[in-house]
């Protein structure tokens, strides 16, 4: 007899009976065992880099991932006072060192094994064979995957460039100018480098699987692709780049549904909204950019803004605003009226709600998946979009929770400019003062906060990449040390709300600071 | 593409374009074997392709031009955007001419080598595909065989891969033992990423597809399409003749896949076995006309109909979706079907339409009346350079849901005209 079926009232998902209370992923998640992502290369070759880069990805696209680095559990364990430190023949500090790997790895097990982590990234120089046969054995007593991601770089220009961007001001250097910080670091890296066992396809290593990222990108020499989640880090690896560019996230200008406090549509623009398309030209042109690509979604409002431009432009059906089915074009008061119960039900999981016969956000991440990829091939691009679709990106961006997601602010006749910085994104407000009605819903005060929403494994979740903020390693004795999480929106605020941004613009914008949430 | 015979450049470059023309990108092959067949009439043996057979090397050099210049043809006025270059080109002076070539005109080139020593792989090669071959077709097989073998040997010699120093420049993937392994190199844009991506996904380890739909569903006995209804009576007794054949067929690790909606959902539960949910295979989005009949449709938008029946593939329902959507939004599970191996798809006419005109290479114009009838199973198996189709209608009656395009599709065209071909119903 085949199991009676109910639909979950939220995610609008067919269900066994029992099985009602399972939050249901959009697509197969592939149920892998756990993945440790293991990174390898020289200092300044961009592991860390690409660890956030990569966990911020994967978090976004609902897989539970969390860096580990073996730096910062060294940092808590001794006070850095120079690259002697590092040098091979310093057998406290050697000690030390392989301690706090072995920390970290435990740490590693407790996030894959009981806190429902799906990939944990170990980020540490990992340089030798020796170390990486220690992991290789760590991964097989616990049943966990194995991926290396080693980069390879010799051109002098980019490490010194890594080394300003990142090394000079990390904690390691608080008390040091920049020419002697750079020269101890250069110093550090030799110390490796007598040591260091590339990855050698050819023959000791040619079973494992790993991807060669060389010369930041340029080359990529593949190995042994297990499944699918490898399938997609090495793809969202071969499309990433490090060129300097800035992508501006807008909506349409305002639409005569928006006036009339309408959801969804397919309405053109109001007279203000007007105003606000050719403020935007104006704005585009003084922000003088090399080759600015412009995408719009299909939707009216956001085409009329883009012909606005008076530039090429290319359009994504992938952009459209979220499917509000059956509520489409009512205001929020009708939708009270007419469909109280889902009213409601959005209210309570607003992320996971799904509007009768439309999508949900969790929809809404999948779907903007490939614009994503395709932002992260270009270079400086002006997205044209809806609420919703921009609080996904932006999501994206800065690295913010399905629970943050639904209430990121993105106001209408505001462009929020995007700049790769650091291990971070840096984040400008500017409002382009043309007059627009508020469509932001906040999150209701009255609805009552279950214990936490149940983030499972497998489900299209997009997590803040954790703080790894970790207690001290008892390094004397084997005991485990613990992760103290930081909530999430405290981690994430920290990320982006850090830089205050001088000024830049003159005439008639309104630069303001960043507050999102 | 560069490599020996026998490395399944053929296969990659059939494929390849298949997929590149799913997803709306034009692209062609163009092998130079075959140019080469129509020069020299009748092969005889591999003496033809010695190195220093002059006569042979100056009608090779006029194949390959002559397939360059239908290459530049195919971009000129067949609006091609990938045009496939199938031939060995193992030297660095073919390749040399090639990049000429291209630079000349303004086209990128991306080349794709596969690399290959393994004897056993080779051999298997050689049997898939050489054997049926116009040049072997008359041949006892061990001879072929041999002569074949010795093909090979006369390209090793001056055999030159793709250099990681000398062609640091070049843009590139290396396919090393069917994949085991690749090399990347200095990717220039989107298209070369997503062929790169595509590639790395696909494999050649034997296995089925299955394709069927739903059990027929209640708004199917109704005549009315979309909508999220359950199975009907004749519905839920294919779901339990689908779980009987698929226990018959003996499949090692079937994987399940279904769609969001309720119909598709509940023939899998029949099945018993554990099954995945993907909103991507959900049906095509009817907008405005969701759960009507084709009649009401007539009656309530008869130029939205007419406009249909002129282009089903790119016309999108007012509000809803088109099958040009429609290929869009079913890549990822395309990309994930090659991953796999044995694969069963419980979908929705529309949906199995798309995916089956990727596996059997069907365009635009076809690609919206391909027959997916209720209660019938499609099986594929790939074999050689395409796909081996089995349909297995399971023996339960059910509504007809295939309109055929009716002869009149003016939008001034009387409702008989447009009705004439909608199938049965209550």
């Amino acid at each position: 007899m085949p199991r009676e079926l109910t639909q979950n009232r939220i995610q609008k998902t067919w269900v066994p009976t029992k099985d009602d209370k399972r939050r249901a992923t959009g697509a197969p998640h592939f149920a892998n065992p756990p993945t440790v992502i293991v990174m390898v290369g020289l200092p300044a070759r961009g592991k860390t880099y690409m660890s956030k880069k990569l966990t911020r990805y994967l978090n976004w696209i609902g897989i539970p991932t969390k860096v580990f680095n073996v730096g910062e559990y060294r940092r808590e364990a001794v006070n850095y006072s120079s690259y002697d430190f590092f040098k091979p023949d310093n057998e406290s500090a050697f000690k030390i060192r392989q301690q706090c790997a072995l920390a970290a790895l435990r740490d590693v097990k407790n996030y894959l094994k009981d806190e429902g982590g799906q990939v944990a990234v170990f980020d540490a120089t990992n340089t030798t064979r020796e170390r990486r046969e220690l992991i290789l054995k760590f991964g097989k007593e616990n049943d966990f995957k194995i991926f290396f991601i080693e980069s390879v770089c010799d051109d002098p220009n980019v490490i010194a460039s890594n080394i300003m961007e990142v090394k000079v001001s990390c904690p390691d250097y608080r008390d040091c100018n920049k020419t002697d910080a750079m020269m101890d670091f250069q110093k550090r890296i030799e110390c490796y480098k007598t040591s260091y066992q590339p990855l050698d396809p050819d023959r000791h290593d040619r079973e494992l699987s790993f991807i060669k990222v060389i010369d930041v990108g340029r080359r990529f020499l593949v190995n042994r692709i297990q499944d699918h989640i490898q399938t997609k880090i090495v793809y969202y690896l071969m499309n990433i780049h490090v060129q300097p560019r800035t992508i501006y996230l807008c909506r349409h200008g305002e639409s005569t549904d928006n006036l009339e406090g309408r959801l969804g549509g397919d309405s053109g623009l109001s007279l203000r909204g007007r105003q606000f398309s050719a403020a935007l030209a104006r704005f585009v042109e003084e922000q003088q950019l090399k080759d600015l690509k412009v995408w719009a979604s299909q939707l009216r409002r956001c085409i009329q803004t883009a012909e606005h431009l008076g530039v090429p432009y290319e359009q994504w059906k992938a952009l459209n605003e979220i499917d509000a089915g059956m509520c489409e074009e009512m205001t929020y008061d009708e939708m009270k009226e007419k469909f109280p119960e889902e009213f409601a039900l959005r209210d309570e999981d607003k992320y996971y709600y799904r509007y009768p016969a439309g999508e949900s956000y969790q929809d809404l991440v999948q779907r903007v998946e490939p614009v994503i990829m395709e932002l992260e091939r270009q270079e400086n691009v002006l997205v044209v979009c809806h609420q919703a679709v921009m609080r996904c990106l932006l999501a994206y961006f800065l690295d913010k929770s399905a629970e943050e997601m639904p209430y990121l602010k993105c106001p209408l006749h505001t462009v929020l400019k995007l700049t790769p910085v650091a291990y971070g994104c840096k984040v400008e407000s500017i409002s382009l003062n043309v007059e627009a009605v508020n469509t932001h819903r906040d999150r209701p005060e009255e609805v009552k906060r279950g214990p936490g929403t149940l983030i499972r494994r497998n489900s299209v979740t997009p997590l803040t990449s954790p703080e790894s903020h970790i207690k001290k390693p008892r390094i004397d004795n084997l005991e485990e040390a613990s992760i103290q999480e930081l909530p999430n929106s405290v981690a994430s605020l920290a990320l982006c709300s850090s830089q205050h941004i001088p000024l830049t613009l003159t005439g008639p914008y309104w630069l303001g600071k960043v507050c999102l949430t | 593409m560069v490599g020996l015979p026998a490395r399944g450049k053929t296969y990659i470059s059939k494929k390849l374009t298949r997929y590149l023309n799913w997803i709306g990108v034009p692209t062609k092959v163009f092998n130079v074997g075959q140019y080469r067949r129509e020069a020299v009439k009748t092969y005889k043996n591999f003496e033809f392709f010695k190195p220093d057979n002059e006569e042979a090397m100056r009608i090779r050099k006029a194949c390959a031009s002559a397939a360059l210049s239908d290459v530049a043809a195919y971009f000129a006025k067949e609006y091609g955007q990938v045009a496939v270059f199938d031939a060995t080109n193992t030297t660095r002076e073919r390749r040399a001419i090639i990049n000429t070539f291209a630079k000349e005109r303004g086209y990128k080139v991306f080349f794709v080598e596969s690399i290959c020593d393994d004897p056993d792989i080779i051999a298997e090669n050689i049997k898939q595909v050489k054997f049926g071959s116009p040049d072997y077709i008359d041949r006892d097989i061990e001879e072929a065989m041999q002569d074949f073998v010795q093909r090979i040997e006369c390209y090793k010699a001056s055999y030159m891969p793709i250099d990681d120093e000398i062609d640091r420049k070049l843009s590139y993937i290396k396919i090393f033992d069917v994949g085991s392994r690749y090399l990347v190199n200095q990717v220039q844009d989107h298209i070369q990423s997503r062929i790169v991506y595509y590639l790395m996904n696909i494999h050649v380890t034997p296995r089925s597809i299955y394709l069927s739909r739903h059990g027929e569903s209640e708004l199917n006995l109704l005549g009315r399409i979309g909508g999220d209804s359950g199975l009907s009576p004749r519905g839920h007794k294919y779901a339990g003749a689908l779980a009987s054949f698929i226990r018959g067929q003996k499949i090692k690790d079937l994987k399940v896949w279904t769609s969001h909606m309720k119909r598709t959902i509940q023939t899998a539960e029949t099945l018993g076995v554990q099954y995945e949910q993907w909103k991507a295979l959900n049906e095509i989005d009817a907008g405005v006309c969701e759960e009507l009949t084709y009649e009401e449709i007539q009656e309530n938008f008869p130029e939205e109909f007419a406009m249909r029946d002129q282009d089903k593939y790119r016309y999108r329902y007012p509000k809803g979706e088109s099958y040009e959507d429609l290929v869009h939004r079913l890549e990822p599970v395309i990309m994930e079907l090659e991953r796999q191996e044995n694969v069963l798809v419980i979908c929705h006419q529309a949906v199995m339409r798309c995916l089956l005109a990727y596996f059997l290479d069907k365009a635009g114009d076809e690609l919206p009346y391909l027959r997916c009838p209720l209660h019938t199973v499609l099986k594929l198996t790939p074999v050689a350079y395409g796909c081996k189709v089995e349909s297995f209608f399971l023996n339960i009656e059910a509504v007809n849901t295939h309109r055929e395009k009716p002869k009149n599709v003016n939008v001034n065209r009387n409702p008989e005209e447009a009705l004439l071909t909608v199938p049965d119903h209550i």
